[in-house]
């Protein structure tokens, strides 16, 4: 009598593994036994009813395959007909370890950078595209609550000075090296992306919002990427920040660059980059 | 010795007659607060999860009782029971001040891998003692009563020694815990299995019965399939006044997960949920359980812009 461990071990073989499919609607009499499937005793495998197995095998590779599909559309839609047999490959390489369904895709991006060198030739900017559609999943799911504050309005100098910003606690800043917003936008809008795009940097905040709980894409210039890095430090200042703009928007007169400066920071409030504004500790 | 369960049975409130609370359906279901007494959820969508599930999840809380319906407890996996799942579980659950819990009697992972399907069981004795000693082990740590419900399944597995009804009894007398008794799933075994499904609910340990599930299912291929996405049928509402005959339970939950109709059919099919509650003598003492009380969003939705300075 097989053990209960071998009988489920076997079984999501059966259920799972490509080879081990392929012979199970088989007509395994014919079919030599995958390499897979050669340790296991062969009275189990006679037990197993086949047709419910291939029922199994079916609803469980359909419901994988669509978790993909649902998370990964833009890269779905420029691989076209090489789309599934990549899923298979990654869900090889990477089975789902983790209770969260939604999970079992979080080391896509890394699957392409690691284990797929010629589709990388030929798309160089999947991997990221790939990481891009995986953190609106991950932004929409982040645990963390956004509690927008009551704060005063950054206005002036003195609030600058007397002032630190709370970053929105989803944000992350991407670098890519690929313009990522551009090939997203016309796969969103039906079209396909070129084949090929030359390196071009593409800084983007990628957040959720706190009013529609959308995850949000923000293509952001250098100045502002730096304003956001510096903000994600503890004891960052609006004081601290300007100092930033200013290094970074070179050129500018001092009344120029502080009115500049209290733009940013109005649009990042708008648009929920950050979230409130503290007084400073030691300022009081 | 008697059944602490049992005990625990009698004291537990009734809830009456819920739904499963889906995204599709969360603005209907927050309307209807007068027609549907509870709301069963999925803890799998909202465990460590904040936006729109979290937000959901506490209007829910403030409408209804909830109940914990979970997927991945994988009590027949012969992996090590995963407590991190546990204590991220236990942590909603105490949120919800969830009267009871409950989970399928199968496995979903194996080797440490999250198959994301319930599957069956060989109908064996290892299988009970492993999965007794795990649910005595589950429960000491949850401190919450625990339901096991019958699933529906597509093949039977090799190493059966018993009936499944044997099995079911076996597990749920020796741990001690309760039956989520899904008829449907009975309904749906016993034509694809070719038995006698009021024969086979007489032969359950009726009385460790504390909730019951209902639901659609559909034809495909040569099998009918437990979808939770088509309308109840006849014979299952049948089966539901059959088992109220010959039970007391604190619950009766409507599965609906997909192919959704216009809300009033859901309505509909609560009300006969009711009706043949109300025909059985049950939920005769109610009272409403204090509790508190999430999904996944919409995927799409995605605007690349401005900001540039
Ligand atoms: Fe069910």
């Amino acid at each position: 009598m097989p053990s209960l461990r071998e009988i489920e071990k076997t079984l999501c073989t059966l259920w799972m593994n490509k080879e081990a499919r392929d012979w199970l609607r088989s007509d395994s009499a014919k079919k030599k036994l995958p390499k897979v499937l050669s340790d296991v005793d062969p009275r189990l495998l006679e037990e197993v009813d086949r047709a419910g197995a291939i029922v199994y095998a079916g609803s469980i590779n359909y419901e994988h395959h669509k978790m993909a599909d649902r998370i990964f559309p833009y890269c779905a839609k420029i691989l076209k007909d090489d789309w599934d047999d990549l899923v298979d490959a990654y869900y090889k390489r990477y089975p789902s370890s983790h209770f969260n369904f939604s999970k079992i895709c979080n080391q896509f991006s890394r699957f392409l950078l690691e284990d797929c060198p010629q589709l990388l030739a030929k798309y160089p900017y999947l991997a990221e595209l790939a990481d891009y559609e995986w953190l609106e999943l991950e932004k929409i799911e982040h645990e963390a609550k956004i509690v927008k504050e009551d704060s005063p309005p950054i206005d002036s100098l003195e609030k600058i000075i007397a002032y630190y910003p709370v970053l929105n606690p989803t944000l992350t800043l991407r670098y890519y090296r690929y313009p990522i917003a551009e090939i997203a936008e016309k796969l969103q809008n039906q079209k396909r992306p070129r084949k090929k795009y030359a390196e071009s940097e593409c800084i983007m905040a990628i957040y959720r919002d706190p009013k529609t709980h959308n995850a949000r894409f923000m293509e952001i210039g250098n100045a502002v990427a730096a304003l956001i890095a510096g903000a994600e430090k503890a004891d960052c200042s609006y004081q601290d920040l300007l100092k930033i703009t200013i290094s970074k928007i070179p050129g500018l007169a001092p009344e120029e660059a502080v009115l500049k400066f209290l733009e940013l920071v109005e649009e990042l409030h708008q648009d929920n980059i950050f979230i409130a504004s503290r007084q400073n500790k030691i300022s009081h | 010795m008697a059944s602490e369960f049992l005990k625990q049975k009698a004291q537990i409130n009734p809830l009456g007659i819920g739904l499963g609370l889906r995204r599709e359906m969360a603005e209907e279901t927050f309307a209807h607060s007068s027609e549907i007494d509870w709301v069963e959820i999925a803890p799998e969508n909202y465990m460590d999860t904040g936006g729109e599930a979290r937000q959901r999840l506490e209007e829910t809380l403030e409408r209804y009782p909830l109940i914990s319906h979970g997927l991945n407890l994988s009590i027949g996996s012969t992996d090590e029971l995963n407590f991190d799942y546990l204590r991220c579980l236990k942590k909603l659950l105490d949120e919800m001040k969830s009267p009871w819990w409950s989970d399928h009697l199968c496995f979903t992972s194996v080797e440490n891998l999250y198959i994301q399907d319930l599957l069956p069981l060989p109908f064996s004795k290892e299988a009970v003692k492993h999965i007794v000693e795990r649910i005595k082990r589950v429960q000491d740590f949850m401190q919450r009563p625990f339901l096991l419900e019958n699933i529906s399944f597509y093949m039977y597995m090799p190493g059966n020694e018993m009936p499944e009804t044997e099995f079911i009894r076996e597990i749920v007398e020796k741990a001690d815990c309760g039956l989520l008794l899904d008829v449907n799933n009975v309904i749906v075994n016993s034509i694809n299995h070719k038995f006698d499904p009021y024969e086979f609910v007489k032969e359950l340990p009726l009385e460790h019965v504390l909730q019951i599930h209902v639901a659609g299912h559909k034809k495909i291929g040569d099998y009918i399939i437990d979808t939770h996405g088509a309308a109840v049928i006849d014979p299952v509402f049948e089966l539901l006044d059959f088992v109220l005959q010959k039970t007391d339970v604190r619950g009766i939950m409507l599965e609906r997960d997909q192919n959704f109709p216009d809300f009033a059919e859901i309505l509909q099919e609560l009300k006969r949920l009711r009706e043949i509650a109300a025909k059985n003598k049950q939920f005769q003492s109610p009272g409403k359980v204090e509790m508190r009380g999430l999904q996944r969003t919409n995927l799409r939705g995605k605007e690349p812009s401005a900001l540039t300075a």
